[in-house]
C-alpha cells in the first residue's frame, strides 16, 4: 500500500505544514503505486492538474474515495437486502404484517420518513413509482457520509503500526466527482420524469411560464426560456457543491483541530498533553456535529430532488377547486414525528 | 518612514490570507443573518397559524438549504484560490 501526495500538495516530505497535512488528510489518496491503465491525451507537454493528466497522459489510479463509494455501494445493498427481507409478509396471523427485529424496524421507520413526510407531499400519486430511486439517493449518501466519519485507517495504522494504511477511510460525497456523478443523476431523474409523466412537449414548453401565444410576449419568453434551463443546471450543480462542500469543510475542520496538538507538541512536550485532553473534548463534539451533518446533508439533497421533481411535473390547469383545503395534514411535512419517532412506523393510523 | 512601513507591511503580512480570511468572514456573516431572518419569521408565522407549520418549515428548510449552498460554493472557491 502506497500514499502518494497529489503533485499539487508536493510539500517537501520532513516539513510538510499542518495546513497542508489538514488538507491532505480530505484529498483522494492512491492505493496502489503503478496506474491500472494510462491514456494518453495531447502533447508532452499538457498538464490539467484537476482532470488528473500529467505530461499529456491521465494515469487511473484507484483512490481511497474510490474504494469508499464502492464499500458504501456495497453496505447498502447488503442492508436493504436484509431489511425486506425482515419486512416481507410471512409467518401466521397478524404477526406476518409485523417487521421482524429492531435492525429493521429501525431502517423501516427511516424508510417510512421519507416516503410519507418528504415525497408523499410533493409527489402524491407518483410516490410509489419513483420511491425505489429516492430511497436510494438518501441511503447512499447517507451511509457514504457516516461510513467517512469512521477512522478506518488511523485505527489500522495505530494497530500495526505502519504509517502507509493511515489514509484507508474517507469520505466518499468529499470527494467532487461523485458529488457531480449523484447531481447529474437528479438531473436526469428530473427529465426523465418529467418527460415520462406529462409528455415531452408539455414539459420542454413548461420552462416559459408565460406561454407561447403572444408574440409580444415571445420577446421575454424566449430568454426566459433559456434562464430556466440554466436555472435547472445551476439547481444542480448547487446540490453537488453543497454537499461536497459540507462533508470536506467539516473533515477539514476536525483534521485541523487534531493538528492543533501537533503543533502545540512542537513547543513543549507538556504542552501537547495539555492540549491533547482539550482537543479529545474538543474533538469529540466536533464529530458528533459532523454526524448531525451527515443525516441533514443526505436528507437535504433528497428533499431538494424531490421537491425540483415536482416543479418539474407540475400540471398548469391543475387546481383542484375550491374543496382543496391548503393546510391539509398530507401535503404538509409533519415535523413533529421526528420528535416521537413511535409514531412514524406505517403501522400508525393516519387520521 | 512610510516607506519603510510599507515594506514592513508586505513582507510581514501575508496579504492573500488576509483577503481569503476577511473574505470568509463576511461570506459567513451575510449567511448567519440570512438564515438567521428566516428562522425567525418562520418560528413567528408559526405561532400565528400552527396548523400550517408542516408547510412554513417546508419552505424556510428551503430556503435556508439555498443560502448554505451559496455560502458553501463561494468558501470552497475562497480555500482554493
Amino acid at each position: 500500500m502506497l500514499l502518494q501526495f497529489p503533485p499539487i500538495l508536493a510539500a517537501a516530505d520532513a516539513e510538510a505544514s499542518l495546513t497542508d497535512m489538514a488538507v491532505s488528510h480530505v484529498l483522494p489518496h492512491r492505493l496502489h503505486s503503478e496506474p491500472l491503465f494510462s491514456v494518453s491525451v495531447g502533447s508532452e507537454t499538457t498538464t490539467i492538474p484537476w482532470l488528473n493528466i500529467y505530461n499529456g497522459h491521465y494515469d487511473f489510479y484507484i483512490t481511497n474515495h474510490l474504494m469508499m463509494t464502492m464499500v458504501a455501494a456495497v453496505v447498502v445493498l447488503l442492508t436493504f437486502m436484509y431489511v425486506a427481507l425482515r419486512i416481507r409478509v410471512g409467518g401466521i396471523g397478524l404477526d406476518a404484517y409485523r417487521t421482524k427485529g429492531r435492525f429493521a424496524q429501525l431502517f423501516e421507520t427511516m424508510l417510512t420518513f421519507i416516503r410519507e413526510e418528504v415525497v408523499r407531499p410533493n409527489l402524491r400519486g407518483m410516490t410509489d413509482k419513483y420511491i425505489a430511486y429516492i430511497w436510494t439517493v438518501f441511503f447512499f449518501v447517507l451511509f457514504a457520509n457516516v461510513l467517512g466519519l469512521i477512522p478506518i485507517g488511523y485505527i489500522a495504522q495505530a494497530v500495526t503500526k505502519d504509517v502507509s494504511f493511515s489514509h484507508l477511510g474517507g469520505t466518499a460525497t468529499g470527494n467532487l466527482s461523485l458529488n457531480v456523478v449523484l447531481a447529474i443523476g437528479s438531473f436526469i431523474a428530473i427529465i426523465f420524469i418529467g418527460i415520462r409523466e406529462i409528455g415531452a412537449k408539455a414539459f420542454f414548453a413548461h420552462f416559459n411560464p408565460i406561454g407561447w401565444d403572444d408574440p409580444k410576449m415571445l420577446l421575454i419568453g424566449i430568454p426566459l426560456y433559456f434562464l430556466e434551463w440554466m436555472g435547472l443546471v445551476i439547481k444542480c450543480v448547487v446540490l453537488a457543491m453543497r454537499l461536497f462542500g459540507t462533508m470536506m469543510a467539516g473533515h477539514l475542520v476536525i483534521a485541523s483541530f487534531v493538528l492543533l496538538i501537533f503543533s502545540a507538541a512542537k513547543v513543549s512536550t507538556s504542552l501537547g498533553l495539555g492540549v491533547q485532553v482539550a482537543v479529545l473534548f474538543g474533538g469529540i463534539a466536533l464529530t458528533l456535529l459532523e454526524l448531525f451533518i451527515c443525516f441533514l446533508q443526505a436528507f437535504i439533497f433528497t428533499f431538494l430532488t424531490v421537491l425540483f421533481i415536482s416543479t418539474a411535473v407540475a400540471h398548469h390547469g391543475d387546481h383542484d377547486g375550491h374543496d382543496h383545503d391548503p393546510f391539509d395534514e398530507r401535503d404538509q411535512m409533519n415535523m413533529e414525528k421526528l420528535m416521537s419517532p413511535s409514531t412514524m412506523s406505517p403501522a400508525v393510523a393516519k387520521h | 518612514m512610510f516607506e519603510f512601513a510599507l515594506l514592513l507591511a508586505q513582507t510581514a503580512i501575508d496579504l492573500n490570507k488576509l483577503g481569503a480570511g476577511i473574505g470568509m468572514g463576511l461570506v459567513i456573516i451575510g449567511a448567519g443573518l440570512g438564515i438567521g431572518r428566516i428562522g425567525g419569521s418562520a418560528v413567528d408565522a408559526i405561532a400565528r397559524q400552527p396548523e400550517a407549520s408542516g408547510t412554513i418549515s417546508t419552505q424556510m428548510l428551503i430556503a435556508a438549504a439555498l443560502i448554505e449552498g451559496v455560502t458553501v460554493i463561494a468558501l470552497i472557491l475562497i480555500l482554493i484560490s
